[in-house]
């Protein structure tokens, strides 16, 4: 220590610091690297001790509020976990070398969302018994297959265990089955998560039922290689045994056969293997006899199809059941007959018990099972019908619901194929529906590479419970004209809202959509513009579009044509386009008309950047009233606007007379004049509900049980002055407000609840932000619960006057005839003192008889001895 | 057993012993003011030395930012903000801190190291690496940023390292984040 000399030690390796956090996590302890970055905390810890995984999840979802219901097969421990804190995103994830390989877990501090995920080992699906044989030495596996349950959308990172290789799979917000099959990435979402208090612990307990229960949920895959079809897979829990199954089939011709839930069952902590099979196809078709059959059992779902052909005839029956569910279908192909414009070529039925029929979007009316299973582009095998029907997208469960379809397949002129479902709902609810589709090929019935071919999808509601008439037709993406690169499109739509609908008394006719500048009310359905797209080379693109709606307050009409050319720096254009709406209540009309013809070419050497153009463009834009517009002319050269008419462009107010008249719901009144009505605005209404009881002298009766009435008006109900739009005013002619009330008289409101009857009311009628905003319209009275008042206050009912009258309290008590007894005056709680102790045997007699057998003797002597004073009346002893 | 007394950095270092001979014994050490206990193992050249601290003697308080000083680190900004965040507004300088272990590696292959000849002044380069997991003694009240979190935090520690050896960064636990994600996405 005493020659010292000081230096500094310069070490090759830079230091590092780090800042380490013990912390407590869901009563764990855990020691990590901490650092700030940003506004963000991060650590990345590892456990202390050794820790339950099934426990931790548990401890965390209760900590945090989540309702995870984590089965005991996930009952794993581990010596270490490391648990990262990024970004506000709590995470970890853990190996194992059991079948499940890996458990990870996420939360999101900030927004609360957060996902589950496990992920099972490799599968070698060709050791499975009936697939081995099936393949025919072709080796296929199933890999990193995985359920993720997650409530946002995210990118579920995973390491194969094939490779090592870090992978992703894309998955949307809920429960998600995903993994890789010969290669092929699939991801299919099994349930989305809507956001919602309620709904979080429902999807929860779709987690719940995924890991607890038998259900197996499917992904679809329809991929081929070689022979071989591979339909989908599935993923399923129960009791501790992960399942995995496929739907694989393989065609040699003349036969098909069909696999159904081949896959094998593994328990998690044994790794006992067992293999599954739950159905079988198999189809003989060499195309002058078919024949087929298959059947499936799922659980307790059971389903069979059959199907028998010769030549042109070809019946199918497609059948499931599940305790009480049962779902039909027969399709019959042949050559019935009928007119060259009606010739019909096959009939379908199908009916429903516990089953809703849930309606497809017009895009996907072709992929509905029912109109797929009849004029399905890519014929389909028996098992692909079963899946289609049993896979609950399109026919759903539901108890107390039924429905029956009936369907027609028929041609036109032999150019047009068409078929068309009509569906009938009832149970819960009454609907109708109609289902179809049109196709038409030039040459007609060319099955290969026709010069035109069209697809139609047509779907028709009506639906009394919704309030809702809607017609629409829609051309499929497969739709072309000369070349495939053809594309035509556009689509149809009429809807019609009434009754308790809060759009009741709009409707919308639409052929190809709407004008560009008109602000589409969100209840009216979106409608693609009719037109032609074909890009002719990779140069030259031609389109054109039309469109037509009608509303009650306006009618709007346009047409759109260009042709583009675009070769490198060149690029060439011709546009024609006109657009036309006319407003009424209050009137208005306004267009705009443009044609522009022109090319630039853009040069771009060394420094130089520059676009040179030649255009010439004539844009006509008029509205009205009054007559108003201008006109530019656009010209490489030189371009001008010239105005015309007035600037005001704001329609005139309507009169309230005339508002009343269009905006108001009338009836139909007879006048004082035989020669003609009139129709009187009739702006209050008064629904009641309730159970029709009877008519008497035209007069309707209601049980007073469960009875409401709906007080509504078409007028909202004004706090203050009302605002009424169309006429740009707050205040009549003669300067009186707009005042909207309704009073009622409240003698009697003690027997009734009321509260505030709230529609939505279009803005553009009433005023406000939006489109629609909620108004008070009137109210909802309804009659409270009868009160059952076994025996009356404020009157007393003798025992002579309850058994001799038989009489009905409320309609709640009612002695039965057949129970009626003989009523005599006589002092029977003396004649009990008396005859207590005399009856003992036969009494000990009559327990016997009830199935009881006494320890010792009964007595009812200290009974009988005090009957004077524990009874009140007389007491019934039967003579 | 014979003592060998070793100080390191600004204080002159001293180490005696033989240097042919392969040893592995128990020493009394020093680290930065710090009385520690350990293992010293040379091997020709090479002189290892693994410490821990001692309960014999209560260990001094030193301050985080005089160790840090003493090895070259004057950024103690990511410390501050981790520091300031979770509710200690004192930064580095502020933080007193005990040894929970230490780790020395030292190699000379050119010359005997019990023979390095010291300058007056300047900068000897030595082959030096070293590991700290350092013990916060302070004690604070977690700030509100703290309390949102989704966790308690019940301690602060700290660790020093230039070391790439592995058992070495495992066994203290010496690593930051961007390791551990480096680690994650290999």
């Amino acid at each position: 220590m005493s020659d010292s000399k000081k230096y500094k030690i310069k070490a090759e390796k830079d230091p590092k610091l780090a800042v380490k956090l013990s912390i407590e996590l869901f009563g764990k302890k855990f020691t990590g690297a901490a650092e700030k970055n940003g506004e963000y905390l991060n650590i990345s810890a590892c456990s202390e001790s050794e820790l339950n995984i099934k426990d931790f999840i548990s401890a965390a979802a209760d900590k945090l509020g989540l309702e995870l219901d984590i089965p005991d097969a996930f009952d794993l421990s581990v010596e270490r976990l490391s648990v990262d804190y990024i970004k506000n995103i709590l995470s970890f994830e853990c190996e194992f070398d059991k079948f499940l390989r890996k458990i990870s877990f996420g939360y999101e501090n900030k927004n609360k969302d957060y996902f589950l995920g496990f992920t099972v080992q490799d599968l070698n699906l060709t050791e499975i018994p009936f697939i081995s044989e099936f393949a025919g030495g072709a080796k296929f596996g199933l890999n990193d297959l995985s359920l993720i349950f997650g409530t946002t959308a995210q990118n579920y990172k995973y390491s194969s265990a094939k490779s090592a290789e870090s992978k992703s799979f894309d998955v949307n917000a809920g429960l998600s089955l995903c993994g890789n099959i010969c290669g092929f990435g699939f991801v299919q979402l099994l349930k989305p998560y809507q956001k919602k208090v309620k709904t979080d612990i429902e999807n929860e307990t779709a987690l719940s039922e995924n890991t607890s229960g038998p259900t197996t949920f499917w992904a679809d895959i329809n991929k081929k290689v070689s022979v071989i079809t591979l339909h989908r897979a599935g993923f399923s829990y129960d009791n501790g045994e992960l399942g995995v199954m496929l739907d694989i089939s393989a065609s040699i011709n003349p036969f098909t056969v069909s696999l159904l839930g081949a896959g094998l069952r593994v328990n998690i902590d044994t790794k006992d293997v067992s293999f599954l099979l739950s159905g079988l196809g198999l189809e003989f078709d060499n195309g002058f006899l078919t024949i087929g059959g298959a059947f499936n059992r799922s659980g307790n779902k059971y389903s069979g199809a059959l199907t028998v052909g010769i030549k042109t005839i070809k019946i199918t029956l497609i059948g499931t059941y599940e305790k009480g569910k049962f779902l039909a279908y027969a399709l019959i192909n042949a050559n019935i007959g009928g007119p060259p414009a009606f010739f019909v070529t096959g009939l379908a039925a199908a009916f429903g018990c516990n089953k809703r029929i849930v309606l497809p979007d017009i895009g996907n009316v072709p992929d509905f099972p029912l109109v797929a299973a009849a004029v399905g582009k890519n014929k389909m095998n028996l098992t692909e019908m079963i899946n289609n029907l049993e896979n609950g997208k399109y026919i759903s469960d539901q108890e107390g619901d039924r429905f029956i379809s009936a369907g027609i397949k028929f041609t036109s002129f032999n150019m047009i194929e068409s078929f068309v479902l009509l569906n009938v709902g009832f149970g819960s609810k009454l609907s109708f529906s109609l289902l179809g589709t049109s196709e038409i090929s030039i040459p007609p019935m060319t099955k290969k590479n026709p010069i035109a071919y069209a697809q139609l999808a047509l779907k028709a509601v009506i639906d009394p419970s919704e309030g809702v008439v809607s017609v629409q037709a829609q051309l499929t993406p497969e739709s072309y004209i000369l070349d495939k690169k053809c594309k035509l499109n556009g689509g149809f739509a009429f809807f019609l809202w009434f009754g308790s609908n809060p759009h009741s008394g709009d409707f919308v006719l639409s052929l190809g959509g709407y004008h560009p500048k008109y602000d589409k009310p969100s209840h009216y359905p979106d409608v693609p513009r009719i037109g032609i797209n074909w890009q002719i080379t990779n140069q030259l693109s031609v389109s054109g579009e039309a469109y037509f709606a009608l509303t009650p307050s306006c009618i709007m009409a346009g047409a759109r044509i260009s042709a583009l050319y675009r070769d490198g720096n060149l690029k060439a254009w011709f546009i024609a386009q006109a657009d036309f709406l006319i407003g009424w209540k209050p009137f208005e009309y306004s267009a705009h008309l443009c044609v522009s013809l022109g090319a630039s070419y853009t040069v771009d050497c060394w420094f130089i950047h520059h676009t040179f153009t030649i255009e010439l463009g004539v844009e006509l834009d008029f509205h009205g009233p009054d007559f108003s517009g201008r006109a530019r002319i656009s010209w490489f050269i030189i371009s001008f606007t010239v105005k015309f008419g007035s600037d005001k462009q704001s329609a005139p107010p309507i009169s309230y007379q005339e508002f009343e008249q269009s905006f108001l719901p009338c009836q139909k009144e007879k006048s004082t004049s035989a020669l003609f009505s009139v129709n009187e605005p009739k702006p209050l209404t008064v629904t009641v509900n309730g159970k029709i009881l009877g008519e008497k002298n035209g007069v309707k009766y209601v049980s007073s049980d469960g009875l409401s009435f709906i007080v509504s008006s078409a007028v909202p109900v004004s706090d203050g002055t009302l605002v009424i739009r169309p006429m740009k005013s707050t205040v009549f002619a003669d300067g009186k407000p707009f005042r909207s009330e309704i009073t009622f008289d409240k003698e009697g409101i003690e027997n009734y609840t009321v509260t505030e009857y709230v529609r939505r009311a279009p803005a553009a009628l009433w005023g406000g932000n939006g489109e629609l905003r909620e108004v008070t319209s009137g109210y909802v009275i309804t009659v409270n619960d009868p009160y059952f008042e076994a025996f009356p206050k404020n009157r007393f009912i003798s025992l002579e006057e309850l058994y001799d009258k038989n009489i009905q309290i409320y309609e709640g008590y009612k002695f039965r005839q057949s129970v009626k007894t003989e009523y005599k005056a006589r002092d029977t709680i003396k004649e009990f003192m008396e005859t207590a102790n005399n009856v003992g045997e036969a009494r000990t007699a009559f327990i016997k008889a009830m199935g009881v057998i006494p320890i010792s003797d009964i007595t009812l002597a200290v009974y009988a001895e005090n009957a004077e004073t524990l009874f009140d009346e007389n007491i019934l002893i039967k003579e | 057993m014979e003592n060998y007394q070793i100080t390191t950095a600004t204080r002159n270092t001293k180490i005696q012993v033989n240097p042919d001979a392969s040893l592995n014994f128990g020493a009394d050490v020093e680290v930065f003011g710090i009385k520690l206990t350990g293992v010293i193992e040379k091997n020709n050249n090479d002189v290892r030395i693994l410490v821990c601290p001692t309960s014999k003697n209560p260990q001094q308080d030193v301050t985080l930012k005089a160790i840090l000083g003493e090895l070259g680190i004057t950024d103690t900004s990511q410390a501050d903000d981790v520091l300031k965040f979770v509710g200690f507004d004192g930064g580095a300088d502020k933080v007193d801190i005990k040894v929970h272990q230490a780790f020395f590696y030292s190699s000379n292959a050119e010359a005997d190291i019990a023979s390095i000849t010291v300058p007056d002044k300047g900068t000897v380069k030595i082959d030096r690496e070293y590991a700290f997991s350092l013990g916060m003694v302070n004690t604070f009240e977690p700030s509100d940023n703290a309390k949102k979190l989704p966790f308690k935090i019940d301690s602060i520690s700290f660790s020093l390292w230039n070391s790439t050896r592995k058992g070495v960064v495992e066994s203290l636990g010496a690593y930051g984040i961007a390791d551990k994600l480096d680690k994650l996405s290999e």
